[in-house]
């Protein structure tokens, strides 16, 4: 007989510990039925969610070794495989708060979607009764952002909110205001992305874990990119982030090559960059990630435009010109 | 305008940040989650003392059950009539009910040039679809308003699928004469519930997620609110309200082990209406989808037959030659459903007893056409049975779909039921539109009407009534308070699951696709034992935080109250018609029976009672299709 083991992150309001659980190794279970069948065969105290189990609801995405994912839409043959153990770790969604065992508190993250001003704001020439007007392919751009479930996988390994969640909204939240942003049918664009440059925009870290913990295969960092977008479209360039931005332009478009000892005056403006970074500096100097050699050399010297720089610069202006 | 405005805290460069990751585990430090929005919680929601002249009872105007796409737009429409609080209390997160389980669409004729549908015509289809069960002055006025719906649904934001023209574009559905069915590519219910979660969200609608309703309190004959459990906490509460909407979904999961319905749908609001004194109208009409998968039924969508799929006894036959020699495996929902349980009750299935079944066969449409048009179905099939189609053929049986059944609605323009300030909408009331049984996409419209009734409704008597005693309420809240220490401590009994199963069992063998009087009478007296070794079975938790071993106990009795009451009134219905067929009276008796069954709950027993349908233009005639 071949034993599985979960171990699971266990909270019961006040202590927290972990609990393990053996079964029978079984090739038709999925993560969410060895869940049920621990629950209703050894321990009637685990708590879990799970509504739909056909990966539409969105109810039970727990992480397994760390990673989200829909309980429901994972064979237990396939994580075993992919961790090549027979022992797993099963823990509640990262960035949400515990509530008890693998359920986590969805109330203020309720709150935290409001703020993308949810609902379309209809063009004035659209009403309720006689409805809006859209071609397939207006339909098409806003498709994939529609099919967010709201599970919660985006937020649990993003970087950014776990860094700091103040000043970062949940990844799913960025892709609800993308949705009316994009829409053919709204009055103002502007509205949901003005909200979502006052909550973190542009401090998204690219490190791309929303785009691969998504179930639906929806990227909420391309939300996050076509935003930043439509804001700098509409005259919004001033501040950190679009100026970090332009001066990734600017480099790629000069030489072809992105200068991060530039960036970072460019980004900042010369001054804040001397007297904010310096601190900084210092330390890569310290522990050898920067010898002054190389800076000096980048800053001043290593401006030289690379081969088929033509072609970039091609692209850059077509898409301007889009 | 300038970024800077907002750009207060300093940003992170990606290093920065990579050292910041080395110094602290991520798992580290709790960072309050209170900067950019307050947390929604029923102490800073719901009012208390003075709005009620009550000193510690919460309290608001509104109180809607249930977050589905019923749920969801009675919020919205109750929030624009009047100015009042609404709240909209689940046991979930909003967006985790059965509507978003929905694929195909949602019916509503909308104009169009060249179109030659008509509200007529989508009201004839709904009566015929009934089976005649259903009321035609009630149907007159969905079809209407269903109408209405498309395009108000589209305003909110609905992401329809379109024509090339840019208006939302419409497919077919069995039963209905022209394409009426709108949809959004194959995930409808989806895109219909987000499109009214985000536009509640936007119009300010408050939530109160994980709650569980215990029951609604009537006070001299009028609604005083309800008792709900605050599942993160374990508090048992009173909540005061003028006005309560009931939209917290159907019953089907009564039967458990094979139903396509989300684990959610086990009928709260309908089981707290009936303990309320109301009738439960036609809960016998329960619809069967012929194709779920042997273990659990989720659904295999139609769409596997569609595209050539072959039905399979044990011998390899393709039965369907025997049913339906002309369609074959195209063949109407009830008809194919049949025939499967047929094959197996005459021996030809594969298996005994709950495991029996037979198979759906996609192998001769070859690797590429499964995967380019079937991915879906193949993901089904891999996912819980651990077959996959392209090599083998799939275990299947029909599984229980839909509940036609529901909280009387006296009222199909306000949803008022018999208690003054009790609404309900959804799957969870009966008007009744959908009869003996629904046809493809008219659920999601009814939700979409029935919803935005009941919620002009609930406000509009809000606005004008007061708040009902408490007494009630407390007497209640008490009661539930002593079943939740008593029920938790017991040590001794049956685990409740293992009622649940046998439940579930009982009412596929007796009450499932086919009905004798014989099997009936056996289910209703199985049920009963059931039901008396639960009031005395085992839970496992008695913590108060997130019990979720509770949550279900107080499930479980609400289903299998419901289920007695839908097995009671299928032994009396002796007759077959939609949904309901009953062996022994194979044809439909229209002198009979063309009535609702009501089952109201006295004391500890359950007792029936007729109304007769509304017939308005169409006479009752043989439903053939």
């Amino acid at each position: 007989m071949r034993t599985i083991t979960f171990d699971i992150d266990r909270f019961d309001g006040s202590r927290s510990w972990t609990q393990s659980y053996s079964f029978e190794h079984d090739p038709a279970h999925t993560v969410l039925s060895c869940l049920i069948a621990i629950k209703e065969k050894q321990d009637p105290t685990l708590n879990f969610t799970a509504s739909c189990r056909s990966a539409i609801c969105g109810s039970c995405a727990v992480r397994v070794n760390g990673n989200a994912v829909l309980a429901c839409d994972t064979k237990l043959d396939s994580v075993l495989k992919q961790w090549g153990s027979d022992r797993l770790q099963i823990s509640p969604l990262g960035n949400f708060t515990v509530l008890s065992d693998l359920v986590v508190d969805w109330s203020p993250k309720i709150e935290r979607l409001r703020t993308a001003r949810t609902g379309l704001k209809a063009r004035k020439e659209f009403t309720a009764e006689t409805g809006c007007q859209q071609t397939p392919a207006e339909f098409a751009r806003i498709q994939k952002q529609w099919d967010c479930i709201l599970c919660g996988c985006c937020a649990s390994e993003c970087n950014k909110l776990t860094d700091d969640r103040r000043d970062f909204l949940e990844p799913f939240v960025y892709t609800h205001a993308n949705r009316y942003a994009q829409d053919s049918r709204s009055a103002e664009p502007m509205l949901h992305v003005r909200e979502m440059l006052g909550r973190g925009l542009w401090k998204c870290l690219h490190c791309m874990e929303c785009v691969t913990k998504c179930p639906k295969q929806i990227a909420p960092a391309a939300d996050i990119s076509a935003m930043r977008a439509l804001a700098y479209a509409n005259g919004v360039t001033d501040g950190k982030g679009p100026r970090h931005a332009a001066a990734f332009r600017t480099d790629l478009e000069n030489t072809g090559r992105l200068n991060e000892v530039r960036l970072v005056p460019r980004t900042e403006g010369l001054i804040d960059a001397a007297t904010g970074r310096m601190s900084f500096t210092f330390r890569m100097l310290k522990s050898g990630k920067l010898s002054t050699r190389e800076a000096t050399k980048l800053y001043f010297v290593d401006n030289s435009p690379i081969e088929g720089l033509d072609g970039l610069r091609k692209i850059i202006r077509y898409r301007r010109a889009k | 305008m300038s970024e800077k405005d907002f750009d207060d805290i300093p940003s992170l460069s990606r290093r920065t940040f990579l050292e910041a990751c080395a110094a602290v585990p991520l798992a580290g430090a709790v960072i309050p989650d209170k900067a950019f929005a307050q947390t929604a919680d029923a102490e800073g929601i719901l009012g208390t003392g003075a709005a009620t002249g009550s000193s510690d009872v919460a309290s608001c105007d509104v109180l809607i059950i249930g977050s589905g796409g019923a749920g969801l737009r009675a919020a919205v429409y109750a929030m624009r009539t009047a100015n009042l609080s609404v709240l909209v209390v689940s046991k979930t997160m909003p967006s985790r009910s059965a509507t978003c389980m929905a694929e195909g669409g949602i019916n509503g004729v909308v104009q169009y040039q060249g179109q030659k549908d008509s509200l007529e015509s989508h009201a004839f289809d709904t009566v015929k679809g009934s089976d005649y069960l259903g009321d035609q002055d009630c149907i007159d006025y969905f079809v209407e308003k269903a109408s209405e719906a498309i395009r108000e649904t589209d305003f909110w934001g609905m992401p329809y699928s379109r024509a090339k023209d840019g208006r939302v574009d419409q497919r077919f559905m069995a039963g209905h004469q022209y394409p009426r069915t709108n949809y959004s590519a194959d995930k409808t219910g989806h895109a219909i519930l987000h499109t009214n979660f985000d536009y509640a969200l936007g119009s300010g609608v408050k939530f109160l997620v994980d709650h569980q309703l215990l029951d609604v309190a009537v006070e001299d004959g009028v609604c005083a609110g309800a008792v709900l459990r605050n599942i993160k906490t374990g508090e048992i509460k009173p909540v005061r309200a003028r006005a309560v909407i009931l939209a917290a979904g159907g019953y089907t999961r009564i039967f458990w082990t094979r139903t396509s319905t989300p684990y959610i749908a086990t009928g709260d609001g309908t089981a707290a209406a009936l303990r309320a004194g109301l009738p439960f109208k036609d809960p016998e009409m329960l619809q069967f989808h012929p194709t779920g998968v042997v273990h659990g039924g989720v659904l295999i969508t139609e769409a596997a037959r569609g595209e050539g799929g072959y039905l399979l006894n044990a011998k390899g036959e393709r039965f369907m030659e025997r049913y339906a020699p002309g369609k074959m495996e195209l063949a109407p929902r009830d008809i194919t459903a049949r025939a499967i349980e047929t094959e197996i009750a005459q021996g030809r299935g594969i298996g005994d007893g709950m495991e029996a079944h037979v198979l759906i066969d996609l192998r001769h449409l070859g690797r590429e056409k499964i995967l380019e048009r079937l991915p879906q179905i193949r993901h089904v099939g891999l996912m819980f049975e651990n077959v996959d189609l392209v090599e083998q053929p799939l275990p299947i049986r029909p599984t229980a779909h839909y509940s036609m059944g529901g909280i009387d609605v006296i009222d199909f323009h306000t949803m008022a039921t018999a208690i003054p300030g009790l609404f309900a909408a959804g799957e969870c009331g009966c008007e009744s539109i959908h009869g003996a049984n629904r046809l493809g996409g008219n659920s999601l419209a009814a939700a979409m009407v029935t919803g935005k009734e009941a919620g002009i409704g609930a406000a509009t008597y809000a606005a004008k009534a007061g708040f009902a005693g408490e007494t009630a309420l407390q007497r209640l809240t008490e009661q539930w308070r002593d079943h939740f220490r008593e029920t938790t401590a017991r040590t001794k009994g049956t685990n409740f699951v293992e009622l649940r199963d046998r439940m579930a069992q009982v009412l596929w063998e007796g009450m499932g696709i086919f009905r004798t009087e014989k099997g009936l009478a056996q289910a209703a007296e199985a049920l009963r034992q059931i039901h008396q070794e639960y009031r005395v079975a085992t839970v496992g938790n008695s913590a108060p935080v997130y019990n979720t071993a509770y949550t279900h106990y107080i499930e479980v009795g609400n289903m299998l109250s419901l289920a007695r009451c839908a097995v009671l009134a299928a032994l009396n219905r002796r007759e077959s018609r939609g949904a309901h067929t009953r062996v022994d009276f194979p044809q439909r008796n229209d002198k009979d029976f063309l009535h609702h069954s009501l089952v109201r709950l006295k004391g500890d027993e359950y007792v029936l009672d007729q109304r007769p349908v509304t017939i308005v233009r169409y006479k009752p005639e043989e439903r053939k299709y």
